[in-house]
């Protein structure tokens, strides 16, 4: 075939499966414009502001709000559209200031984003969300929060598929559903579903308290025949809706006519009779022409059941106001604008610089950062914008403001680029402190350093070494199976960085890794100590300098060291730059450093600091392990290793398992030739018996398949995957089969056992214990220390708790070990 | 389809904050993302859910774009790793596909007839498979596949040039000819 005919042939095959899709650009803009607000700034964000941002609607608000609080209680919350800017309430009707719910409620303290409690510091952020809800398909999200205890989130059913052949706009929606929680999220109560029809459904959520509250319902495509907004109010807390008003184009009403074209930006009611309509006209709802003039803001006066266009010249897009009695504040891109009657009547603030990012905690007092020559400078008025004044100068010199909230008058928070922290200030923004725990190096801000266990907490073992003898992360120690844990580390350095390692030979001997800062530096070495005793005592080696050549990253202690040991004398020490996680990216563009070791640690020698440069294939080493004094393997992030047979001198890339992508591990060895190397993503499991040079793929238990209809036709399918194998040589090994539930949750069903290398699988009759099923049993780890005992460390999910299994009888049956660390 | 460089005053004005600059100097890439996507993950669902996520990314991610640099292969990068993630997160339930690819198709003519390409380009590796999707497909030059793909241009090039001879092999094996 010549390279025409192929070229051709891709374009006549591929044009098939990838239609045009005129709908995209829409689709994509809409949710660009919807995830916006919730992202604050185009800036990288810390790892804990790194949560996932589903696809769909309601796990999209969800994480948007759980985000959201993050930043409330953070200090983020900053837009890039001053109208899209979503302050996160110091809240509603019931306290000093009334502002729509749909961002959450924070104090200075706490906070609840509808889906999630934390605390000031960024806590923990368990999700609240409401369960899914039959028929759910993306559009029609929205969220109010009205206190610690109310929320309601807004979702739309219907049909997901294309209702016609494509192109088409998207799921063809039937109803909106709204679910309340009055328990802070323990609880949700599905209200009566409210019929709505259109692909592209937007909806907004308002309450005045626990029981009235008001839906609107907007069918999205302004061009559409079907175009309809519709306001529904509910006197039960959401249980049921009855329509108020509606208005189309054709009828002439308020509700029709006024912001065409325009995506709703807010609703906010004061009062049962008072309420406000915002809409952001550089938004669409549905690929509809947005509007370049007119109202943007609507006002009813007997509880939506009419509306009022109010007209504020020059006006551009708007955001709900916020009031404090009479005094209110109403937000555009183009500016502030006051009022001091209630909304009857509204004047425009003093001039602000071009998109200056406000944040009004009231209807009066509000506050805005301005980029200046040596940093940042923060403006407040307490008269709702009509004057403001400089409070302080030359905020974080050197770094950059991602995001910033005030939730009172006094107490703010913000975010900054090379902050790994969140800046605190509780007095009213005169001085900002970072939390204790931070050290700064001039203006870097050093990541947290690593704290060995506290006391209490759930051990994760790591490595038993025989039927009693074992160690658990943070160098933990167990003498009678697991049971008892008790600390055996070398204590912690009082420099010490956020870097550390872990190796654990056998039941006495173990090395553990402490990156450290000196005066110039979150973190320029390493220091290794070695345990020969079971870590009754521990030897302090030398700190190793560490010339790596990213000294970005050297200074700011963003890298990591990782140890493997052969034997009590031979080990390898690899460090690397820390892959730098912005935003949604991480990058490592950096090659690590390999040391070696021939007396258990007491002296180290640099073979290479270049290990991973000379292939583009693997960037993010993250684990060295050595089968010999010659072979050894990285981790690689892209579906490959990095290999050496000269002792960790030179690497070079190898490739295991071609269909990989990114959830490597390292092979693991019984003996210097005998090896095996098992990936559940992929469900493959590979011998070698050459040291690793060639590996061979084995046999894994068969699973019971049936015939079925896959996304491209008939083929065959398994509700069955291998989940974990643990081998101890290279003859008798188990296997953890587990079934996927409905959620994805795996359950474990059974282990398997082979004594021919996985050759022929007998599946043991005994039953495993509840609890053995987690969202993380693929990587949970098997263990078989010798032919009758193993273990199995199942690690916690967000839907269970972490479980240590251990048997006596090769795997028959299994009981749980009760953990305790004392 | 021809997409120009991206504007430089578009590019500052995007990573100043103008939203509305950053969907101009998007909206001509989505064509060709939505059916890179298509290509690599052959569900349109899924593509759309990529090139969203893709879009985002770009967003938080634009102020690292470099200065004078086409926005084209950065975001179709983002877009590749994005297949990625999607292929990741699917939990591999289907084990392997047992009939003739074409009694699975529907039977539009135009769909059969791409039938033993898919099928081989399915069964490639999805780094090679992403050179392929991006030289035969979007017809893109080396230069941007390298940088797509984060490799020297030498190494895309020996990458397509394998991918490209495994994939006469598949179909012509599939063909039943040598």
């Amino acid at each position: 075939m010549d390279d025409l005919s192929l070229r051709t042939e891709f374009h006549r095959a591929l044009d098939a499966v990838a239609p045009p899709a005129p709908w995209l650009a829409v689709h994509v803009r809409e949710e660009l414009r919807r995830r916006r607000p919730e992202a604050y700034s185009p800036r990288p964000r810390r790892a804990w502001f790194r949560l996932a941002f589903p696809r769909f609607s309601k796990p999209l608000m969800a994480g948007a709000l759980i985000v959201a609080l993050a930043v409330a209680v953070a200090g983020a919350l900053l837009a890039l559209n001053q109208y899209a800017h979503r302050s996160v309430p110091v809240r509603t009707h019931s306290g000093p200031a009334s502002r729509m719910c749909s961002q959450g409620q924070t104090t200075s303290v706490t906070g609840w984003p509808g889906t999630s409690a934390i605390s000031d510091v960024g806590g923990a952020l368990p999700s609240l969300s409401p369960p899914n809800v039959p028929g759910e398909v993306k559009g029609g999200s929205s969220i109010c929060v009205l206190d610690a205890d109310h929320a309601w989130m807004s979702v739309a059913t219907g049909n997901p598929n294309c209702p016609g052949t494509p192109p088409c706009a998207g799921p063809q929606i039937d109803h909106v559903v709204v679910q309340s929680t009055h328990d802070g999220g323990q609880t949700w109560q599905q209200g009566q579903p409210v019929p709505a029809s259109g692909a592209n459904l937007a909806a907004e959520l308002d309450f005045l308290d626990d029981l009235r509250g008001w839906l609107l319902i907007d069918t999205g495509y302004y061009a559409s025949p079907a175009f309809v907004r519709s306001l529904y109010a509910t006197t039960d807390g959401g249980l049921h809706w009855s329509r108020l008003t509606s208005g189309a184009p054709s009828d002439g009403s308020v509700l029709g006519q006024v912001a065409k074209g325009c995506a709703e930006s807010g609703m906010m009611f004061v009062s049962v009779d008072r309420g406000w309509l915002t809409w952001d006209c550089s938004r669409s709802n549905g690929p509809a022409p947005t509007q370049s003039g007119g109202p943007v803001v609507a006002a009813t006066n007997n509880g939506g059941r009419s509306w009022a266009p109010v007209d504020l010249p020059g006006i551009c897009g708007a955001a709900a106001p916020i009031f404090s009695g009479n005094h209110g504040v109403l937000q555009s891109m183009c500016g502030v604008y006051w009022t001091t009657d209630s909304g009857r009547t509204w004047n425009a603030g003093q001039a602000l610089p071009f998109a200056a990012q406000v944040d009004f905690v009231d209807g009066a007092t509000g506050f805005y950062f301005q980029k200046g020559a040596t940093g940042s400078d923060l403006y407040r008025t307490d008269d709702g914008g009509r004057s403001w004044a400089v409070v302080t100068k030359a905020l974080f010199s050197g770094d950059t403001i991602d995001s910033y909230q005030f939730v009172d008058a006094t107490t703010g928070f913000a975010n900054t680029s090379k902050s790994p922290a969140t800046w605190k200030t509780t007095d009213d923004g005169k001085t900002w402190l970072l939390p204790a725990a931070y050290r700064s190096i001039g203006n870097v801000v050093c990541p947290l350093p690593w704290n060995p266990p506290a006391l209490g907490s759930v051990p994760v073992p790591v490595k038993m070494v025989s039927p009693t003898t074992g160690w658990a992360a943070g160098a933990l120690r167990t003498t009678d199976g697991g049971s008892h844990w008790s600390s055996a580390g070398p204590g912690p350095l009082p420099d010490r960085s956020s870097g550390h390692s872990e190796f654990f030979l056998d039941g006495t001997h173990a090395w553990v890794a402490q990156s450290v800062g000196s005066p110039s530096a979150c973190a320029d070495q390493v220091v290794v100590f070695s345990t020969a005793d079971g870590g009754h005592t521990w030897q302090q080696g030398p700190a190793i300098g560490h010339p790596l050549p990213d000294r970005n990253a050297l200074q700011a202690g963003t890298w990591s060291p990782f140890l493997d040991f052969l034997d009590a004398q031979e080990g390898w020490l690899f460090v690397r730059a820390n892959p730098f996680c912005g935003g949604f990216g991480c990058s490592v563009t950096k090659p690590g450093s390999v040391y070696r070791t021939s007396d258990g640690g007491s002296h180290w020698t640099l073979l290479t600091d270049q290990a991973g440069s000379s292939s583009a294939q693997c960037r993010a080493s993250s684990a060295v392990h050595f089968s010999s004094i010659t072979t050894g393997w990285l981790e690689c992030d892209m579906g490959s290793v990095l290999v050496t047979h000269d002792g960790g001198v030179t690497w070079a890339m190898q490739v295991l398992v071609q269909e990989n992508c990114c959830q490597i591990s390292l092979p693991s060895f019984f003996d210097k030739n005998h090896g095996m190397y098992f990936d559940s993503s992929v469900q493959v499991l590979l011998m070698t018996s050459d040291g690793g040079a060639t590996w061979i793929p084995d046999g894994l238990p068969p699973l019971p398949s049936y015939s079925c209809i896959g996304k491209y036709g008939p083929t065959t399918c398994s509700d069955e995957a291998i989940a974990a194998v643990s081998f101890i040589n290279a003859s008798e090994g188990w296997a953890a089969v587990s079934k996927a539930d409905a959620d994805g949750t795996q359950i474990a069903l059974r282990i398997e056992h082979s004594i021919d290398g996985g050759r022929t699988w007998t599946s043991l009759s005994g039953k495993l214990p509840p609890g053995s099923a987690s969202t993380n049993l693929r990587t949970s780890n098997l263990s078989f220390i010798d032919a009758s005992n193993g273990f199995w460390w199942i690690p916690a999910s967000q839907t269970s708790a972490p479980v240590f299994l251990r048997t006596t009888d090769s795997g028959q049956t299994w009981a749980a070990v009760q953990m305790t660390f004392h | 389809m021809v997409v120009q460089p991206a504007s430089r005053a578009l590019v500052h004005a995007a990573k100043d904050g103008d939203d509305s600059a950053f969907e101009a100097l998007l909206e001509p890439l989505l064509d060709q993302a939505y059916r890179l996507a298509c290509a690599m993950l052959h569900d349109h669902q899924a593509a759309e859910d990529a090139v969203q996520e893709a879009a985002f990314k770009a967003w938080r991610k634009l102020s690292q774009l470099r200065e004078g640099s086409d926005m084209r292969p950065w975001f179709l990068g983002i877009v590749a790793n994005e297949c990625r993630t999607e292929r990741r997160s699917r939990w591999r339930s289907v084990i392997s596909s047992v009939l003739p690819e074409q009694a699975q198709e529907p039977p539009d003519e135009g769909i059969v007839a791409g039938v033993e390409l898919r099928r081989a380009l399915r069964a490639i590796e999805p780094a090679k498979r992403l050179v392929l999707v991006l030289h035969w497909y979007l017809d893109l030059p080396l230069d941007d596949i390298a940088a797509v793909t984060g490799t020297s241009v030498h190494g895309a090039e020996s990458r397509l040039l394998r991918a490209t001879r495994e994939l006469k092999k598949r179909m012509e094996a599939h063909r039943g000819r040598p």
